[in-house]
């Protein structure tokens, strides 16, 4: 369909007037939605850090692979090689059973004679620590370790530690994503009425456009565009909202214990915008289409 | 063009508001449709506005097939058409200038177009000097003028005006009624429904008389136009 540009600058204008008209519905819809996307936003910031915090947690992304006495020098140098072709490790460094006999007795005074004794029969083992990418599947990844790779001695995974903050992980994806249904419920809900209303009170305007020939597709864009606005005004005064509260909350409050780590608010801005305008701008203009699409059906 | 063969139209509440009307209407012919009320008036006009589809019988307008005519298609089938409403339907807070360009604004007529049509046809129901003005400045046959301005400014091939003497002064019955015959002179087809038998009967035209939704007068320019041309 040629949309000609006469009718875009008509449509514009007819939305503007739209929004001023019913200018208490549209700041209240404003305010719901606004409401709506920094509760999600400040939850999908605290996420973010959570998981944040918990790649921080040292040794939590980490198996230990032992090689045993059999792999010769070329072997497992070998295993080295294979480990970094494996999907979702992010990197691979080696010690060797030398290195690890020397930091243990590094850690114990007057032990320095445990180096000589052990000098050609050194009991530790050759290993690779491997440290995994953020996001992966450690049971998938271990199993793909143990299918790749020969002699292995022992592959030192903390399952339980793993399990227990996966499913942390997974409640609270859960958790945001019920709320994230919940606010664009409400969101989508005052938005259908605004639109309503706006359609309601132009609605021997709109019977007139009817009889003299505009089509359905131009009678809408009106109202499509007030939804698509409410949206986009809804994404920026939210994300300046957001940007207060994560600077004074979170970063000078919450950043103050030494325990916990925030991100910079330039790491996450990005995100944020994205997530904003595309949920203030879906949740706006399915609200005008479920709204206009029952009128067209009751009314054309 | 309207053909209308055996149209009949039957609502949900089983009134039966036109039955087995046949007519046919040349381009550019003056047709008074006349009838009390309920005599099917309204109805035949929301049959050619496609606004109801028949029960029965088959209604062709302007090429268009209205019985098969795709919803998607009414509009640019509306667009052929003009039409004066009985109560002008202007908008209040919109001045005569921008009342006659809406009708040009919903289909997307560019800026310059919609000037230059708009000031003609102002200028065409001697109104141009009261663009400006709202319609609650205006008066009763003035505000009817501003609507015919409206009904034409998209060149329709029919206009259709509904009841456009009534309340209005024989001055301005007269003034509306010169008008439309102006209209049709331009080889435009205009359909007048009205209750005022003597108006009818001053202008002379082809008229048809609905009653209780039948056709019971096809009345052919009797001593018309011609005669007295």
């Amino acid at each position: 369909m040629k949309i000609k540009a006469p009718k875009i600058m008509y449509s514009l204008k007819l939305s503007a007037i739209g929004l001023f008209k019913n200018r208490v519905m549209t700041v209240s819809s404003i305010f719901v939605l606004l409401s709506c996307l920094v509760i999600m936003g400040t939850f999908f910031l605290v996420i973010k850090n959570i998981n944040y915090n918990i790649e921080k947690i040292d040794g939590f992304n980490k198996i230990v692979l032992f090689v045993d006495k059999e792999a010769d020098e070329f072997e497992t140098a070998e295993i080295g090689e294979k480990l970094k072709a494996i999907k979702d490790i992010e990197s691979v460094e080696f010690e060797s059973k030398e290195d690890a006999l020397a930091e243990q007795v590094a850690q114990y005074t007057e032990a320095e004679f445990l180096l000589e004794m052990y000098k050609d029969n050194n009991p530790l083992k050759d290993s690779y620590v491997i440290t995994y990418k953020p996001n992966a599947d450690v049971e998938t990844l271990r199993l793909n370790i143990e299918r790749s790779i020969d002699h292995i001695a022992k592959l030192n995974v903390n399952m339980d530690v793993v399990n227990q903050i996966q499913n942390i992980k997974n409640a609270i994806a859960i958790i945001f994503t019920w709320l994230l249904i919940l606010l664009f419920t409400v969101s989508l809900f005052i938005i259908i009425n605004t639109i309503k209303l706006s359609v309601f009170s132009r609605r021997d305007e709109i019977a007139l456009m009817r009889y003299i020939g505009a089509t359905n597709f131009f009678v809408s864009t009106p109202y499509l565009i007030e939804g698509l606005a409410i949206g986009a005004i809804s994404a920026g005064i939210a994300y300046g909202v957001q940007y207060v509260i994560y600077k004074y909350l979170m970063l000078e409050l919450v950043d103050q214990y030494e325990i916990i780590s925030i991100l910079p608010f330039a790491d996450v801005k990005g995100i944020v915008v994205i997530g904003f305008i595309a949920v203030g701008v879906i949740t706006g203009f399915v609200g005008s289409l479920i709204s206009l699409k029952k009128y067209n059906q009751e009314n054309s | 063009m309207i053909k209308l063969s055996n149209v009949s139209k039957v609502y949900p509440n089983g009134t039966q508001a036109l039955k087995n009307v046949t007519v046919s209407i040349p381009d550019g012919d003056f047709v008074f449709i006349i009838g009390p009320n309920g005599a099917g008036k309204t109805t035949l006009t929301k049959l050619l506005l496609g606004e109801e589809k028949p029960t029965s019988g088959k209604i062709e307008v302007n090429g268009y097939d209205l019985n098969k005519i795709k919803h998607s298609k009414i509009p640019y089938y509306r667009r052929t058409m003009g039409f004066v409403f009985q109560d002008h339907r202007l908008f209040p807070n919109m001045t005569v200038f921008e009342n006659v360009a809406f009708a040009m604004h919903v289909i997307g007529e560019p800026n310059k177009t919609v000037k230059q049509r708009v000031w003609k046809f102002l200028k065409y129901v001697s109104l141009d000097h009261r663009a400006h003005n709202y319609p609650r400045e205006l008066s009763g046959g003035e505000q009817r003028r501003v609507a015919l301005a409206r009904a034409l400014v998209n060149n329709p091939k029919i206009v259709v005006a509904d009841e456009p003497t009534s309340n209005s002064d024989p001055v301005m019955s007269v003034e509306m009624m010169e008008l439309l015959k102006k209209i049709n002179d331009l080889g435009k087809t205009v359909i007048v429904i009205s209750h005022d038998i003597k108006m009818v009967n001053y202008y002379h035209k082809r008229v048809l008389t609905l009653t209780d939704g039948l056709l019971t007068d096809d009345h052919k320019k009797a001593g018309g136009d011609e005669n007295e041309d």
